[in-house]
């Protein structure tokens, strides 16, 4: 329905709710101090610890066991005396009355079949068997374990900018990954009777001491990984001399552990834009068939990092390849068995260099030298320049869709984990959205410039609504400890992935966007940024005030569903009464007529007044369109009073639509409106999300158009993630339900009916 | 950690009643490799469920096995679903389409939806309902896999 209006005082409530959507986040966020700036970067006396590793390792092949030797030189940078020390031992999940076992909800509903009962009851004597803690003269050095971390006393407190050295020697038994489970670990192959081994939070490692928690001792209970300080390591790796090893760093001693032809294929690697073999799959085939007594020792060296894995087989193939980022050479390498063809040789290294490249443009220059991808069945975890990854083709070489893609997603996952958190070390076991998350976004991006609308699982605005919509109890804040997390994949992974998105294609834009994210990066690379820090710069560097975001996005489960309640169509009135007069006229004679005036004009043959002239008086005789003198001495006195400009703009046929809009899901959002004209252009309207500064449920918007609209839509583009979009548009459409479309789309001719009918068969 | 199989956990459902045909009318999304390992379990000899989708016993044991994890009850009676048809995505969701017999629905009803709960105890199940305009969004969890939704009219 068409309003008309003239300017009349119009009186627009302003609801005075509580403003706290958009309040600053001077409360949430910690003081800024001078280890940590209110713009987000690290401040003047901002300091982190030094851990430095010399670590001898021998892998027992026939006993499932790993013997190590470490001399740890840690360095205190901070301002403070250190009586003790913490270090992780991550192993210790593996005992068998751990907590991370202990905690387990467990009901006899999990007791299905005799398989469950038999892995309830299977102890594996897994954790470390610490056999000495000794100064480096040999003297022993007090230690208590305590589960998951170890504390031990130096002689005396360890005073700002002093170090020490000291040695731990230990062992423990490999757990079965495929059995047991875990992060790292062994697959046993029975077919060949050979294992591949991925080792990784294999030896006693520093926690972090830092300005926000002191000591990082919060026990591992499983899911929330870990953060360590950065520091130089020199680990020799003894193992069966007919194993090919994997490791963070460089290779030290290629030249002893290489073939004459692996050394030359290894060089023509270092300078090829393409993956080169360095071990084939016949020659790794060959080198399963039998095993061997004798030994040899990689030795690896890697430098400013915050842990080191490694992975040995004799069943590995390798290839590697060379790629540049900003003139700096470094070499992508693959480890895997032939059990990962035809899928690995073809892609795996490919992806690790399309990763390090897509992820140094968004974030930083890569800087490590090497990046590596090792295949472990049905497992994704990331190290320092090395990670294992899943993705497994049939016995018989074939593999779908679906399996592709996962390898090809993992490989992108897990590569990009050496930006976040190896470099940009957060804090995995207090946050894991900062790693997850943020990892998981530039994933997204990674991925779809590999391949033009890739199917992403994560980041795209409309996969979160699902997740997003409904009852708000069952949804954690991403804000949440790592352990406590419900929906962990949607919560850590999903749904901060898609913050960014919005905030990158929505909110902020890509260029103020990609610069802030870059400064982040930037300036928390080889350090130890927290939220308050990503928050912070994301600001400070845009000049986008974000405060209602975080607290939407982060702190609450607040979903977007903006309704489209109303429009109303109004039009000006140009005061000039032939104008007005006619269309008033054609407004009510369009009006419908009432059935019972219709029938009347049958059913009463003449009324008194159409038989008697004299009834008919002023009233009944006048034409209440006709325009007479006052109506235009009324109009010529207004136009007078306006200036040129105003009476072409009362004769411009403007119209005016008041829109009113509800935010029924809590989550603030900018408003992206779709007119439609009646002409069959369109316009998009992008209004922020500050609208609702002063009324977050409620608001309304007048737009003004020259040319009458048929229909608005709101979120045309599905960008703000609005878990409602039936009540999106004006007028009013009901949207297919998903059951519908596939129904439809059954009914519809096949592809290759199609094709046949294009060919006009 | 991997983006890989197990951080999902999770199965989103919309249903609608049709009111001219009086069959619920479901679609299920899940993740794939959670629902052949749940396969495997109930003793259905799947591989790889993409390359086996279009293989007769294997959409059975589907069927029955969607059965088992989404299901309704009307007057203590339990209504069943015929698997119209699945697709398997290539990241990894699995779409399932499920139709009811005809049943009159007189006003309430409760929905069964413990999907994959008694493999992953972290399990959350999700459904949004439609009937004509209106919409009720449930959760389903490991402790509450049964929500009792009613016919707003």
């Amino acid at each position: 329905m068409k309003n008309y209006f003239l300017f009349s005082a119009l009186l627009v409530s302003t609801q005075m709710m509580a403003q706290t959507k958009f309040a600053q986040m001077d409360i949430e966020l910690p003081t800024p101090n001078e280890y940590r700036t209110a713009a987000g970067a690290p401040g003047h006396g901002y300091y982190q610890q030094k851990a430095d590793y010399k670590i001898n390792i021998t892998l027992d092949d026939e006993k499932q066991v790993i013997r190590g030797e470490e001399v740890i030189t840690y360095t205190n940078n901070s301002p403070d005396v250190l009586e003790y020390l913490w270090i992780q031992l991550d192993q210790n999940i593996y005992e068998p009355n751990s907590d991370a076992k202990l905690i387990s909800v467990e009901k006899m509903e999990d007791f299905r079949n005799i398989g469950d009962v038999e892995r309830k009851l299977m102890v594996f004597e897994g954790g470390y068997h610490i056999e000495q803690v000794a100064a480096i003269n040999g003297e022993k050095m007090r230690y208590a374990i305590n589960k998951t971390m170890m504390r031990v006393d130096p002689a005396k407190p360890l005073g700002p900018k002093q170090s020490i050295s000291f040695r731990i020697k230990w062992w423990y038994n490999i757990n079965d990954r495929m059995k047991v489970g875990g992060r790292s670990g062994y697959e046993y192959f029975a077919k060949d009777k050979n294992y591949l081994y991925t080792i990784a939070q294999f030896f006693p490692r520093m926690c972090v001491y830092n300005d926000v928690e002191g000591w990082q001792n919060k026990q591992f209970l499983g899911r929330g990984e870990f953060t360590l300080p950065f520091g130089d390591y020199e680990v020799n790796i003894t193992v069966p001399a007919d194993h090919i090893v994997a490791g963070t760093g460089e290779l030290q001693n290629g030249a002893e552990v290489m073939s004459a032809e692996q050394k030359t294929r290894f060089a023509k690697a270092k300078t090829s834009a393409v993956p080169v073999l360095i071990v084939t799959q016949s020659e790794a085939e060959e080198n399963e068939k039998e095993g061997t007594t004798s030994n040899k020792t990689w030795k690896f060296k890697a430098k400013n990092v915050r842990d080191f894995a490694f992975a040995s087989s004799r069943k590995f193939m390798w290839d590697a390849q060379n790629t540049v980022v900003n003139g700096k050479n470094i070499l992508c390498m693959s480890y895997y068995p032939k059990e990962g063809n035809p899928l690995w040789e073809r892609y795996s290294t490919k992806l690790v260099a399309h990763t390090i490249q897509t992820y140094s443009k968004y974030t930083i220059d890569y800087p490590y030298p090497v990046a590596i991808s090792v295949h472990a069945n049905q497992i994704g975890m990331e190290y320092p320049m090395i990670c294992f990854n899943g993705g497994r083709p049939e016995e018989d070489g074939t593999y779908s869709e679906q399996t592709k893609y996962g390898m090809w997603g993992v490989i992108i996952h897990e590569v990009g984990h050496n930006f976040f958190p190896m470099i940009i070390n957060s804090d995995e076991r207090q946050w894991s959205w900062m790693d997850e998350g943020l990892n998981t976004f530039v994933q997204y991006l990674t991925e779809q410039e590999w391949e033009r609308g890739y199917p992403s699982r994560r980041g795209p605005a409309a996969m979160i609504t699902d997740y997003m919509r409904g009852d708000k109890s069952q949804i954690s804040p991403i804000m949440t400890n790592s352990e406590s997390i419900w929906q962990f994949g949607n919560n850590a992974y999903g749904k901060p992935a898609t913050a960014l998105n919005i905030l990158r294609e929505t909110v902020m834009g890509r260029e103020l966007f990609d610069y802030s994210f870059k400064i982040y990066c930037e300036r928390w690379k080889f350090k130890h940024p927290t939220p308050a820090d990503l928050f912070r710069t994301m600001e400070d560097a845009s000049g986008v005030d974000l405060d209602w975001f975080w607290r939407g996005w982060f702190y609450s489960t607040d979903y977007v569903d903006v309704s489209l309640d109303y429009v109303k169509h109004f039009e000006l009135n140009s005061g000039d009464p032939f104008v007005e007069k006619s269309k008033q006229k054609e407004a009510n004679e369009s009006k419908p007529t009432f059935i019972g005036d219709e029938r009347n004009k049958e059913s009463i043959k003449q009324t008194v007044n159409e038989r008697d002239t004299t009834i008919d008086d002023f009233y009944a005789k006048r034409d209440i369109y006709e325009v007479d003198r006052f109506d235009k001495e009324e109009y010529e006195k207004m136009q007078q009073k306006l200036t040129p400009s105003q009476r072409a703009l009362l004769k411009s046929n403007k119209h005016f639509y008041e829109l009113s809009f509800t935010n029924k899901g809590g989550l603030v959002t900018p408003l992206i409106v779709q007119v439609n004209f009646e002409d069959g252009t369109s316009e998009v309207i992008r209004i922020p999300a500050e609208i609702w500064k002063m009324d977050e449920t409620t608001v309304y918007k007048v737009f003004i158009f020259d040319k009458p609209v048929k229909s608005f839509k709101l979120d045309p583009f599905l960008e703000t993630a609005d878990c409602y979009t039936d009540n999106n548009t004006f007028p009013p459409t009901s949207e297919p339900t998903r059951f519908q479309l596939f129904k439809e789309q059954r009914s519809n001719e096949n592809p290759m009916q199609r094709a046949k009918r294009m060919n006009g068969n | 950690l991997a983006a890989f199989g197990h951080e999902y956990f999770f199965s989103f459902a919309e249903m609608e009643y049709n009111a001219s045909t009086k069959r619920f009318e479901v679609f299920i999304q899940t993740s794939v490799h959670d629902t052949e390992t749940a396969l495997k379990q109930a003793g259905v000899a799947v591989k790889d469920l993409e390359m086996q989708s279009k293989e007769p016993e294997i959409k059975a044991g589907l069927e029955v096995w969607i059965n088992r994890g989404f299901y309704l009850l009307h007057r203590n009676n339990r209504i069943a679903f015929k698997m119209i048809g699945l697709e398997v995505l290539p990241n990894g969701q699995l779409y399932v389409y499920l139709e009811s017999e005809p049943e009159e629905i007189e006003n309430e009803f409760t929905v069964n939806f413990p999907l994959l709960m008694d493999l992953f105890p972290k399990q959350q199940n999700k459904l949004t309902f439609l009937y004509k305009s209106n919409k009720q969004t449930a959760v389903f969890l490991p402790n509450k896999t049964a929500e009792t939704l009613k016919l707003e009219r």
